[in-house]
């Protein structure tokens, strides 16, 4: 396809108008709050404010929805970074880094950080759906069972980049979590396993109460063990932007995260969260201090939120280009297309052109503006961290249950979410790490569904797994992260060793 | 030795053959061998084996990491304690006693566990940390709390 | 005082008795909003019409109605939660195809007879579908090759149970083949997975495969309706190919048990004109819905036989519990 620059340039004078850009604003505005908002994510925004669009014209419409699924990848950040609580699951691997950030007094620089990367992520993943989305798009069509099973387990490989000191409680915890994704259904057979009698279960543990009851209900718990008493840490909360010497540190980081965003993003059925934890475990692997990750470190914020946000450009390849949804979110856009009486595909490029790049215009459009609203935003939002913590632990547990039960309108997910968090307090009380359970409940069920599908395909012959090239590259590369992220683990390991004889040399002296 | 995990190692083992006696009793599939079994029990005996590595680590005296002990002696313990059943007793009247009824109550307690001794507070904070959520998410996003006794009024 | 009360309340309670005789005919009905219990999540296919049937029924009750998703359980919960609602007329539900497949399958322990139905909505057929450059132009020349190669094609679906893996199981059990079922979660990916060229075919609705025949990548070798899509009327029916099924998913709307009739009426008469409204009609005809109307005695009368259908179809799919 080649790109009609003045099209593209004519589409932004629609864009711009009073009526759309209030409505972008309004978009971006809500999506953020919805994506701060524990239980509720982008997918949910986008889906509550469908029936807004009936009856109005197709720009005005698509364009308040790019806002909602722009704002809200940004807004699981602010959660994830000032009340260790996933505000979405994408933002689920900002937690480890930005949470300590913000702990050691750096919140400031950690909003300032991944609301930057955000911004990155977003406008490099556009750029690759203008320019790119034919070859991607191809790419993301070659996907089938074993290339979505080979996808799962190069990202489980990353397991071991997110398992803190011990590697044995690591894999423990990747097994456990995978258990729990097995709960359910079975994907193929429909046969349930392990619901303990519970409809409820039927489907598996919900994801969100799962994620919610984990970080930030386990959490609240453990403040209540020790009763920290808020340290009045003279936060700097009126950075708006990252410093010079933080954003060349995370290049590397930022242009990693929006290349893996955009390309995972735009295989459907992958999303931000799998991109997430990949571009994390990756800067950590080829940063120079890998030790330090965990204590918070500025370009694990920017590579994750990089990662997340550049997703939504990736994952829009797939639905505008082929009509296929590349993520949760999309489908549900997918809907609001239909609604407005327009089918996403390879006609609508044909039939549609300057709808196309309407929406094109649009996600820019959004990009800034979420950098804007958010730099207002964030002096609020930072304030939150100023709050006594008698005062906003509760606030936290009333919505992290109220988010759980608001997802599918049942009490049992709220007991689910209590559940989640005694067993994540006991966890982190006995160190082990609680990141291996989400990625296992993001890939788990992928990898499961896959490999059975596939091997229903082949009527039962494993050859089929080494027979597409996409798949043995993926493994091959899993193999590769695996055995490099020992060696990494090796060597902070050591490092740490060493720091701790240093430390004693001083305790000494 | 880190007797915490040796106990975490015996969890984990007996989720383990839980889960692989669970899979015993489960249909083969109708196609092919491979049934609804095959993944949980794969993946039980890999928890199984990590989980004797776990103790084996922790008998060798190898274990990583520092962690408190868990005693139900301690204040703090007490407090979680207290701080689960009320979560439990929240969950169970949220439905049948409605959000907004529930919920005040229940910030309160959590105010009083996490140490506010600030009289005026009490009054205010659950009032409108209540009344800010249900409103964003009953008005501003239309989705619907449990209404429980107020349910005619609201 | 107190024969003042005893007084009070005698009356009432005539005027009670009065009102609940004479009042039969015109009930002063809804006083307030009414709830519609969707079991599928915000923004899904059901949950997209639900709230577009809701929006102008609201201008024909002259109350608000609020959609609320009760989603989880393979649509189980949702049903279970309209099934035990109060049964004041304030509470309406959806009903979907799945309340007679779960059944079966041991997934739930209520049917279709537990509640008191309001309407049939719409009826999709499924489609047969192949890739563009595939071989096979007619259902005829598919079954001829499924039957010469047993087990060898594989048809994707939306889901173990689902309605379209029970559809393909019904297309086989008609003609005798053996095929590969091979369940995807939901129709898209599936649709997607047939794109790719990774199985030979799906057995989904048109409105989940019509972008991508649109678009040249996909062609329909058959509809299991009795009458051709409107969208596509060069495409046959399975009838017309020489194979008789018909086969539907279907929506509509339901009460619980032991609704006052009167209160029924006003709500079913409600919802019917909001059907028949040009925004709604419109709107339907957008998202490529089968629009297929019955009444509460019609649609009781469908669910008896579809029900023992799927129950059919599912045993021989060996997805009944055993």
């Amino acid at each position: 396809m080649n790109v009609d620059f003045g099209m593209l340039y004519h589409s932004f004078g629609n864009i711009f108008t009073l009526n759309v850009m209030f409505l972008i604003v309004v978009g971006v505005t809500g999506g953020i709050v919805v994506g701060a908002l524990p239980g509720l994510t982008a997918t949910m925004g986008v889906a509550l404010l469908i029936p807004l669009t009936f009856g109005r014209p197709p720009v005005a419409s698509l364009s308040m929805l790019m806002g909602i699924y722009t704002g809200a990848m940004y807004g699981g950040a602010i959660s994830a970074i000032l009340i260790r609580t996933p505000g979405t699951p994408a933002a689920a691997a900002t937690i480890l880094e930005g949470y300590p950030m913000c702990k050691k007094g750096m919140a400031g620089s950690a909003m300032a950080m991944s609301l930057f990367s955000s911004f990155i992520g977003g406008i490099i993943g556009c750029a690759i759906m203008i320019f790119m989305s034919p070859l991607i798009s191809g790419f993301a069509l070659e996907f089938g069972p074993v290339e979505y099973f080979a996808l799962a387990i190069f990202g489980l490989s990353v397991i071991i980049s997110v398992s803190g000191r011990s590697l044995v409680k690591g894999m423990m915890v990747g097994f456990f979590g995978l258990l729990l994704s097995s709960m359910g259904l079975d994907p193929i057979s429909g046969y349930p396993r392990f619901t303990f009698g519970f409809s409820e279960l039927m489907e598996g543990p919900n994801f969100i109460p799962t994620l919610i009851g984990l970080f930030a209900v386990s959490e609240v718990i453990a403040n209540i063990e020790k009763m920290l008493k808020t340290e009045k840490v003279k936060a700097k909360l009126n950075q708006y932007l990252p410093s010079w010497s933080e954003i060349k540190r995370s290049t590397g980081a930022l242009i990693k995260g929006s290349l893996l965003g955009t390309v995972i993003g735009s295989i459907p059925g992958a999303g931000g969260d799998i991109a997430a934890f990949v571009a994390y475990a990756e800067t950590k692997r080829s940063s120079k201090t890998p030790e330090l990750f965990g204590t918070g470190m500025v370009e694990g914020v920017a590579a994750t939120e990089a990662a997340n946000n550049s997703c939504q450009g990736g994952a829009m390849i797939p639905l505008l280009s082929l009509g296929v949804p590349g993520d949760a979110v999309t489908a549900v856009l997918l809907g609001a297309f239909v609604i407005q009486g327009l089918q996403p595909g390879p006609l609508l490029y044909k039939d549609h052109m300057d709808l196309v790049y309407a929406i094109f215009a649009a996600m820019i459009v959004a990009q800034f503006v979420m950098q804007f609203v958010g730099m207002v935003g964030m002096r609020f939002f930072a304030k939150v961290i100023l709050i006594e913590n008698a005062i906003l632990m509760p606030m936290i547990l009333v919505l992290s249950m109220i988010g759980s039960y608001a997802m599918r309108g049942n009490v049992f997910d709220v007991g689910l979410t209590i559940v989640f968090g005694i067993i994540g307090f006991l966890m982190q009380k006995y160190d082990f790490p609680l990141s291996p359970i989400l990625l296992a409940l993001i890939l788990g069920p992928m990898a499961e569904s896959n490999l059975r599908r596939a091997l229903v395909i082949s009527g039962g012959h494993a050859s089929i797994l080494f027979s597409r090239p996409i798949a043995i590259v993926l493994m091959v590369l899993a193999v590769t992260f695996l055995v490099l992220s020992i060696f990494t683990h090796n060597k902070i390991e050591k490092r740490l060793a060493e720091l701790a004889v240093k430390d004693d040399d001083m305790t000494l002296t | 030795m880190k007797f915490a995990d040796v106990v975490s190692g015996m969890i984990g083992i007996l989720i383990g053959v839980y889960i692989m006696i669970q899979c015993q009793s489960y249909p083969e599939d109708f196609v092919m061998k491979i049934g609804p079994a095959f993944f949980p029990e794969i993946l039980a005996g890999g928890l199984i084996v990590f989980s004797v590595l776990l103790i084996l680590l922790a008998l060798l005296g190898k274990s990583i990491g520092d962690f408190q002990k868990l005693s139900v002696r301690e204040k703090g313990t007490q407090r979680v304690l207290i701080a689960v059943v009320v979560m439990i007793v929240y969950c169970a009247v949220l439905k049948p006693v409605g959000f907004i009824i529930a919920t005040i109550p229940f910030i309160m307690i959590f105010m009083f566990l996490l140490g506010n001794r600030n009289k005026l507070q009490y009054v205010w904070v659950p009032v409108a940390i209540t009344l800010a959520v249900y409103l964003v998410f009953e008005k501003l996003l239309v989705l619907s709390l449990p209404g429980g006794l107020l349910s005619s009024f609201l | 005082m107190r024969k003042k009360i005893v007084f009070m309340v005698s009356l009432l309670a005539i005027f009670g008795l009065v009102t609940s005789v004479f009042g039969q005919k015109k009930p002063d009905f809804p006083r307030k909003s009414v709830t519609v219990i969707c079991p599928w999540s915000a923004g899904g296919g059901t949950d997209v019409l639900l709230r577009a049937l809701s929006k102008e029924t609201e201008k024909f009750l002259g109350q608000s109605i609020t959609v609320v998703n009760n989603t989880g359980g393979g649509g189980g919960i949702g049903h279970a939660a309209i099934m035990n609602a109060n049964p004041d007329g304030y509470t309406v539900g959806m009903i979907t195809f799945e309340l007679n497949s779960l059944p079966p399958q041991g997934l739930i322990p209520f049917t279709y007879k537990d509640y008191d139905p309001l309407m049939r909505i719409n009826a999709d057929p499924p489609a047969l579908t192949v890739k563009k450059d595939s071989p096979f132009n007619n259902v005829k020349d598919f079954i001829a090759y499924a039957k010469t190669h047993p087990s060898e094609i594989a048809i994707g679906n939306s889901g173990p149970g689902s309605v379209w893996h029970i559809a393909a199981g019904l297309m086989a059990q008609q003609t005798g083949v053996k095929v590969k079922y091979v369940p995807y979660d939901g129709a898209a990916p599936a649709v997607t997975s047939l794109v790719g060229g990774h199985i030979q075919a799906v057995s989904v609705s048109v409105a989940e495969v019509r972008a991508q025949v649109d678009a040249g990548n996909l062609k329909i070798l058959g509809v299991m309706d009795n009458k051709r899509d409107p969208l596509y009327p060069n495409v046959p029916t399975f009838k017309e190919q020489g194979i008789d099924v018909t086969f539907y998913t279907w929506r509509g709307l339901a009460l619980p048990k032991k609704v006052n009739p009167a209160i029924k009426a006003i709500l079913s008469d409600a919802f019917k004109k909001a059907f028949d409204s040009q925004e709604f009609q419109a709107f339907a005809k957008k998202v490529g819905l089968n629009l297929a109307y019955q009444n509460d005695k019609d649609f009781a009368k469908f669910l008896e036989t579809n029900a023992k259908d799927v129950e059919a179809v599912m045993k021989t799919l060996g997805l009944t519990k055993k």
